[in-house]
């Protein structure tokens, strides 16, 4: 379980990194906010948060010396990547709203309390299960992913209406869907922390918690794939299906 | 809440033309746009087009006004010519259209 967990976080990581890259050249190009930031988000999440994050524990026990800056690392790297979400999904689906930067603002100054918080921990914190920060963190992390499903699925259900009548493209809408699917995947991962003590008096919910992050992390990495990455043949799946192509 | 050029035209017309009052003819339109996900305040003239020949119809059947209204409505929205809002704001669909630019 741990050998799979651990092969789903490196198969994540090296799509992340692929998807991460491509956005930010795209953003390079387009000058467009909303593509930057989420392609941060992957890389700063991805690339550094959450593998940091994973070491730091591993570390904890043989190099508590070590565990320190890397854990550091890890948790500058997961508050940079759920800030960069928040401006995304502010940027995406409210940036005409006036609450919008005041919602924005709040949640930020809280992405950066429980840094300050993360980054205080002392060398027996770090180890797995020992950070008394992380519920936290995760209420933190999972409320911007929740507010991205919750807006991604409320402007997918009117797109979806549009496509039917021949009015937006079901390529985007898909993509739409598949981003809105794995910020739903986050907010999950987020919660099954959280529940964790609650779980643990029916199954063994901790040791169960690699494969569900493996099995969750691979879903993620192929709906990162096919909304941001998607290959000739799948959009032509989605088009066909959609009734515009007939091949 | 603002609306739309499209919107505004329309809704004028189809209350004149029909035994709709003003606020039935507006009613009617808002809700044949939020069926079609869109909105009063941002459609198009084309996106008036499609919803008015797509939509429109059954509509105005179930409130027992004559479908060729919707004809005279298209036929008048194509002679208005009126120039769709600028919108400063990039639309989700917009920004995730670009997303998958290679």
């Amino acid at each position: 379980m741990q050998l799979f967990g651990l092969a789903s976080m490196v198969a994540y990581c090296v799509t992340a990194l692929v998807i991460g890259v491509r956005l930010v050249c795209l953003a390079r190009r387009t000058r467009g906010l909303p593509e930057f930031m989420i392609g941060s988000s992957l890389l700063s999440g991805a690339m550094i948060g959450y593998p940091a994050t994973v070491v730091s524990q591993l570390l904890a026990s043989e190099s508590p010396a070590l565990a320190w800056p890397v854990g550091a690392a890890g948790s500058i790297g997961l508050a940079v990547s759920t800030a960069c979400v928040l401006i995304a999904w502010w940027k995406i689906y409210h940036a005409t709203t006036r609450w919008g930067p005041w919602v924005v603002f709040a949640w930020a100054v809280l992405i950066a309390a429980v840094l300050v918080l993360e980054l205080g921990r002392s060398g027996a914190e770090l180890g797995p299960g020992a950070n008394p920060w992380e519920p936290y963190r995760m209420i933190v992390q999972g409320g911007v992913f929740l507010a991205t499903a919750w807006s991604g699925f409320r402007y997918h259900a009117r797109i979806r209406r549009r496509v039917r009548i021949g009015l937006a493209d079901p390529v985007v809408a898909n993509r739409i869907w598949l981003w809105t699917i794995a910020a739903s995947g986050v907010t999950l991962q987020c919660g099954y922390i959280l529940v964790v003590p609650l779980l643990n008096s029916i199954f063994d919910a901790l040791r169960w918690m690699p494969a569900f992050y493996g099995v969750l992390g691979l879903f993620l990495a192929l709906c990162i794939t096919r909304a941001f990455y998607p290959t000739e043949a799948y959009l032509r799946r989605i088009r066909r299906r959609a009734g515009l192509e007939t091949t | 809440m603002a609306t739309s050029e499209s919107f505004t035209g329309v809704s004028q017309e189809l209350e004149r033309i029909s035994s709709l009052e003003r606020l039935e003819a507006r009613g009617t339109l808002r809700l044949v746009l939020k069926k079609a996900g869109l909105e009063a305040s941002t459609v198009t003239t084309r996106q008036m087009q499609v919803v008015i020949r797509e939509q429109l119809p059954e509509e105005l059947r179930n409130r027992g006004v004559q479908e060729d209204v919707c004809e005279h409505l298209l036929r008048g929205l194509t002679a208005a010519n009126l120039s769709d809002t600028e919108v400063a704001v990039e639309s989700p669909e917009e920004v995730f259209q670009r997303l998958g630019g290679s």
